[in-house]
């Protein structure tokens, strides 16, 4: 069973319990209700039932693990747990009604349990030995927490930089530094909490930056801290506009380019340690390198900071998907920041960056001579490395197995649809 | 990796891959910068980190930035709470220092738009509570360096100084009130009309305290205003007032101390005396020698004043002595100032 298909499920689980919660109409309701119907369809193909459950803070969709998952359901994991719902069976032909009723549960509108009979609720106990455990890798858990101090600032309004430092400092602790690793994590996306998935994969990117040019621990846990609040004005500004699944219309693109100076200034209110480059960084990211961009500030030179959480900012923005255009590849990003090199982009900065990740960065899903999919895993020290995630004959493998990519000729450079392969799923299998 | 090179454009299970798109990204990649190796190129952006990670010099320089582009009343409300919970936080603190650069990040050179003066205004009055200001004023005088305030107190200006100078007229004051005159003249060092304004104080011990501040605060444009007071009634205000005069022309001959040898007032002529014999000025011996002669000043006056020619050197002292000795002089000290002289020239070497 694929990880993507597992992931699609919750999407539209996702979807579908929002809309319920949001009082949607009852016709966009009816839509996120058949969507999920339709993803469940999908999911019991073959075996006719299928059963996703939750198994010391994991996903697992039947016996297979569904890491990458777990941290872009991040959320909806934490909801289930708290209805203590383990389990949830999956029939072949769950009615729209049941579906209904679970988005409904899920989202806290109704406590009434699908009574249809293909929808079932904690029926499926899994014991740890049934189900293919693997240790989660050890940065999940702080992307988690960094999720939830970005998720306080909004629920709260107002900021604790003590609480972020301390979601940095977990992160570096458990290898955020480390290129590769963060690259994988930093696939993660999540449609609903875009800005704080986003938040957090920008300061993994530039926390792994920091340390690519020679950073010490303390310039990188300010680093990381103004990455990770870097947004933060998002959360702020008229979130609807941010919501818009077209292109922004002049009145919502004006409330868009106000979130540098709201973010600067709800850092600047918060007090702590590292606020005042935080505040600058979120200020200045979207200032070009040639002074261009907004806002429009004196024109002096922008700080160090702010030019590397730029680069990290475009390359995660072009990579994941946006309701108004698809997400590129990592390849493709590259090409995007090389063209902006000097004029977008401070040039050594991005000679940096793409010394880091190399042509084709980690996470990157690459169709070789001989039919295989590989996805590249290291790029480090010259090396290139990768999994073979899918045979030639297009079966995804359970067990990756490794490969040395530095010979291997190169075909096509795949989307993570086309693959059938979630690149972050595999850091477990690093 | 080997790419195919194929053809340029490969379609694979149904994805096109562009090959030129690779050619295209390794061409603007090798026109950056190509000859540095990663060793130098970290250097080079290592050499950019900053020396501070924080601190109220980046707070300030990133909050006069937020103060350029906010057109927004509310918004800029926002940052007026912010600027004012940073001053408050820094007095509490005892920092005085950064206290002082988040004032003058408000208030000096303003990057604001202009509808908002009003705003800011007000913003500056209610920060500037009496319970903020006695716990600057203690602070200050229970610290050690009250000089790193200067900043503060000077960008702080009226609201300050009118604490202050309302602290000179209660019974018992935060601090005693040499204190409180110690920093008026610190307080008036931005602007020091917001001083001078306070001469017409209808009550002679403010105006005293306010003179010996404008002295302390060391702004020659406040010269006009103190001499508009060197008349004033109570001779302990002119004392102040000379005092004030000479400190802040000390390389001058205080003229206004050559005028005060005719007052009334004894203490105001031995200050009058005291400055012209601090003063460093070549002329003092020619504004002495023309006081003398036009027979201002008592017995004992002109015995020091005769002495304040005779402890200086040069030829100019000699004649000037000379001179005295046989100068007939007008009022009735002119034996006394001849014999003077005469003793003073006895015991003179160049």
């Amino acid at each position: 069973m694929s990880e993507l298909l597992g992931k699609n499920f919750l999407q539209a689980l996702s979807n579908a319990s929002r809309s319920v919660a949001n009082a949607d109409s009852e016709a966009a309701a009816s839509d996120a209700v058949a969507a999920l119907q339709g993803a469940v369809e999908v999911l019991v193909v073959g075996s006719g039932e299928a059963t996703l459950s939750i198994v010391e803070d994991t996903f697992y969709l039947d016996r297979k693990m569904l890491a990458h998952a777990s941290t872009a359901f991040d959320a909806m994991l934490s909801e289930l747990k708290e209805r203590k719902i383990d389990s949830i069976t999956l029939m072949r032909g769950a009615t729209a009604s049941d579906l209904s009723d679970l988005a409904a549960l899920i989202a806290g509108v109704s406590d009434d349990l699908p009574a249809g009979g293909t929808v079932r609720l904690n029926e499926s106990r899994l014991s740890p030995s049934d189900l293919d455990v693997r240790p989660l890798h050890d940065l999940r858990r702080p992307y988690s927490f960094s999720l939830d101090t970005l998720r306080e600032v909004s629920r709260y309004g107002s900021l604790h930089l003590d609480g972020v430092m301390a979601a940095v400092d977990d992160l570096i602790e458990r290898g955020a530094a480390d290129a590769s690793s963060s690259m994988l994590l930093a696939t993660v996306q999540n449609h609903h909490e875009v800005t704080y998935y986003h938040s957090v994969n920008v300061c993994l990117l530039s926390m792994a930056l920091g340390r690519f040019a020679g950073f010490e621990r303390d310039q990188m846990r300010i680093l990381g801290l103004a990455a990770l609040l870097h947004d933060v004005g998002r959360v702020v500004v008229d979130e609807a506009a941010l919501r818009n699944p077209g292109r922004l219309g002049n009145e919502e693109w004006a409330q868009v380019r106000l979130h540098p100076q709201e973010g600067a200034a709800t850092i600047m209110a918060a007090s702590g340690a590292g606020q005042e480059i935080a505040a600058i960084v979120a200020l200045e990211h979207h200032i070009r390198i040639d002074g261009s961009g907004y806002p429009e500030l004196n024109g002096s030179e922008t700080h160090l900071f702010s030019r590397i959480v730029a680069i990290a900012d475009s390359y995660d923005a072009i990579t994941s998907f946006r309701p108004y255009r698809p997400a590129r590849t990592p390849n493709e990003a590259l090409r995007v920041l090389l063209e902006g090199a000097g004029t977008a982009y401070d040039t050594d900065l991005i000679r940096l960056f793409i010394q880091m990740t190399g042509e084709y960065p980690p996470g990157s899903l690459l169709k070789i001579g001989d039919g295989r999919v590989v996805m590249v895993t290291d790029t480090s020290d010259g090396s290139r490395s990768g999994l073979v995630v899918r045979s030639a004959d297009g079966e995804v493998l359970s067990e990756p197995e490794p490969i040395d990519l530095s010979d291997v000729e190169l075909l096509s450079q795949l989307m993570v649809e086309e693959a059938g392969v979630d690149p972050g799923s595999m850091l477990e299998s690093m | 990796m080997a790419v195919s090179n194929s053809s340029a454009d490969v379609d694979t299970a149904g994805v096109t891959w562009h090959d030129e798109q690779l050619q295209r990204v390794r061409a603007v990649f090798d026109s950056v910068d190509a000859n540095a190796s990663d060793a130098e190129l970290r250097a080079k952006v290592l050499a950019q980190l900053p020396d501070a990670f924080g601190g109220s010099v980046l707070g300030t320089r990133l909050f006069r930035d937020l103060l350029r582009v906010e057109h927004r009343s509310s918004r800029f409300l926002r940052l007026l709470r912010i600027w004012s919970g940073k001053v408050a936080a820094e007095v509490w603190a005892g920092d005085y220092q950064a206290a002082g650069l988040w004032m003058r990040a408000l208030t000096e050179a303003p990057v604001f738009p202009e509808e908002f003066s009003q705003l800011v205004a007000e913003a500056k009055r209610d920060l500037s509570r009496d319970s903020l200001f006695e716990e600057l004023v203690t602070g200050l005088v229970a610290g050690e360096s009250p000089e790193s305030a200067d900043l503060l107190l000077a960008s702080w200006g009226e609201p300050l100084i009118e604490y202050l100078v309302s602290q000179i007229t209660v019974d018992e004051p935060v601090v005693n009130r040499r204190s409180i005159v110690q920093l008026l003249g610190m307080a008036g060092r931005g602007d020091v009309r917001h001083l001078t304004a306070r001469l017409a104080d209808p009550r002679w011990f403010v105006v005293r305290s306010v003179v010996t501040a404008i002295g302390k605060a060391g702004r020659v444009s406040a010269l006009p205003a103190l001499e508009a007071v060197a008349k004033y009634d109570d001779d302990r205000v002119r004392v102040e007032v000379l005092r004030a005069v000479g400190a802040l022309t000390p390389d001058e001959v205080p003229s206004g101390a050559l005028d005060a040898l005719g007052d009334p007032s004894s203490k105001v002529r031995h200050v009058a005396i005291s400055l012209l014999r601090a003063s460093a000025s070549d002329s003092v011996v020619t504004g002495v020698v023309e006081v003398l002669e036009a027979g201002i000043g008592s017995t004992k006056d002109v015995v020091r004043l005769v002495e304040i020619i005779a402890e200086r050197r040069g030829p100019h002292v000699r004649e000037a002595l000379e001179r005295l000795t046989v100068r007939k002089l007008s009022g009735g000290v002119s034996r006394s100032v001849r014999s003077a002289a005469r003793d003073a020239l006895a015991g003179w070497s160049e």
